[in-house]
């Protein structure tokens, strides 16, 4: 109960807040870039390649919104930024204090943070997801949607992206400078791809590099952004949590 | 004025901006040298050259690194005055507005121009370790300069953004969303239009019109006057609390 409580004075903190414009624009922004991006290449050109790859159409959207469009290299950096902005609020009214007194453990604050953080980017991903499917309606794509593709991309990134969810709140709970974790994402996406090409078994454990997996058609299986995912989101998370209630804030 | 561009430096010193500035370009370098390096294995030594040292660093540097830098440096730069309400005590000073404004600027212009100053002496040092053949190339220069000089609307976007808005997170998410889609419009004849592809064009000569590119030396500066005597007439007007 005091951890839905602690939740819902998380979103009331973010009620008029700048998260829910990150949140709503950015997957309006990559709904507009889908439509143009078909729009500006032809759409019969779009329909030859699918054939072409003997891929369905709607696994050809997903595909170009992951890799040509570059969601799947900019949702770690979407994270940094939605765990910057949320740990932001306490940073900027030095708010860390009164926290620390109210009758609640430390534990159940780190907790909530998280799943503030896993609610906003689960959001983001689902807005995205549906965005593209808004998207290839307006083209005028006849073919029925494939609602399993897309319940299972976003179902895979919502996963793939918990390790990199735990992370980067440990470094926004870590860093009163935000913008120290949003250059470490950076660092990550850059390094992601030096990894995934040259070393792709270091690349597994490697939690940026796992939207290189998710809608892969060959190669590599998507399972290992699955349970990747997953498996660093907890071993991070609890390494964050080990730390977080050892520290003393001041 | 001197003495304000004096202590305006002083600040950077414990913001980490210019450890951001160093580091970013010569991520950029050591990824860019090895997809050369791999190149060079797959395709052997006849790839090891400035031309292509210089592309491959220049992809990394041009699409992300470059304008993600922009984005945290001057975030950063308008951070530490946003950070403690710094703006009452700055303005309490017997300044002129006009003077803070343009020291902010001329800092946040400086940092920027010493990432592709470290940008460019990474690239040689680089190319010198790895070997490769000939000597430095004038290009190098011009390339660096002009990937400078076509990041100018960014930065005055940046710039505009950092300052104007007390939330970090409004520069960094539009700095953030306005990278995102720059592969997809460099694919299209529309690229001229979007400031953010510029220093990829700059990096990548041989891809895009002659016509187009002209434009840029005229599209650059004026933009950059522009956005920046806009915020400074905003910023002059406005009431700081």
């Amino acid at each position: 109960m005091k951890l839905l409580k602690t939740f819902k004075a998380e979103l009331i903190k973010q009620k008029r807040g700048l998260i829910w414009i990150i949140v709503f624009l950015i997957p309006l922004a990559t709904t507009g870039a889908m439509y143009l991006d078909i729009y500006l290449r032809d759409y019969s050109d779009f329909l030859a390649r699918a054939q072409r790859h003997g891929l369905n159409i709607w696994h050809l959207i997903i595909l170009e919104n992951h890799f040509s469009i570059g969601w799947g290299r900019f949702i770690s950096i979407f994270v940094s930024v939605i765990c910057s902005v949320i740990f932001y609020t306490e940073y900027k009214n030095n708010s860390w204090k009164n926290m620390m007194a109210l009758p609640l453990r430390k534990s159940c604050i780190y907790f909530t943070k998280f799943i503030t953080i896993l609610f906003f980017t689960w959001l983001l991903i689902s807005l995205n997801t549906l965005g593209l499917i808004f998207a290839g309606k307006m083209i005028g794509i006849t073919e029925p949607i494939k609602i399993y593709l897309f319940i299972k991309y976003a179902a895979y990134q919502s996963a793939a992206v918990l390790g990199i969810v735990a992370l980067h709140h440990w470094l926004s709970s870590y860093y009163s400078n935000t913008l120290i974790p949003i250059f470490i994402g950076v660092g990550g996406v850059l390094i992601s791809a030096v990894f995934f090409n040259f070393s792709p078994g270091v690349g597994a454990y490697f939690p940026y590099n796992y939207h290189f997996y998710i809608p892969a058609t060959e190669g590599p299986s998507p399972l290992i952004a699955l349970f990747g995912g997953m498996i660093l989101g907890v071993v991070i998370f609890i390494l964050g949590y080990l730390e977080f209630v050892k520290r003393d804030i001041v | 004025m001197f003495k304000l561009l004096k202590i305006e430096f002083l600040k950077l010193k414990h913001a980490m901006v210019l450890t951001t500035a160093t580091i970013c370009p010569l991520f950029a370098v050591m990824l860019g040298s090895i997809d050369l390096l791999s190149a060079v294995a797959e395709r052997g030594n006849d790839v090891l050259q400035w031309s292509n040292l210089i592309y491959f660093i220049g992809l990394y540097f041009s699409v992300i690194v470059y304008v993600m830098c922009i984005t945290i440096v001057l975030a950063m730069t308008g951070r530490i005055e946003h950070a403690n309400n710094g703006w009452k005590h700055i303005l309490s000073l017997p300044v002129r507005k006009d003077n803070i404004y343009f020291t902010k600027l001329i800092v946040g212009v400086t940092v920027i121009s010493y990432c592709v100053l470290i940008l460019w002496l990474g690239t040689i040092l680089t190319g010198k370790i790895i070997g490769v053949d000939g000597p430095i190339p004038f290009e190098l220069v011009k390339t660096s300069l002009f990937s400078y000089y076509s990041a100018l609307p960014i930065i005055a976007v940046q710039f505009y953004l950092s300052f104007s808005f007390n939330h970090i997170g409004i520069p960094l998410a539009v700095g953030t969303a306005l990278t995102f889609p720059v592969l997809l419009i460099l694919n299209s004849k529309y690229w001229i239009y979007y400031p953010w592809t510029y220093p990829f064009a700059v990096f990548n000569t041989r891809f895009f019109q002659h016509g187009p590119m002209e434009l840029l030396k005229f599209i650059c500066p004026v933009s950059f006057i522009f956005i920046v005597l806009a915020g400074y007439i905003q910023f002059k007007g406005r009431d700081i609390l």
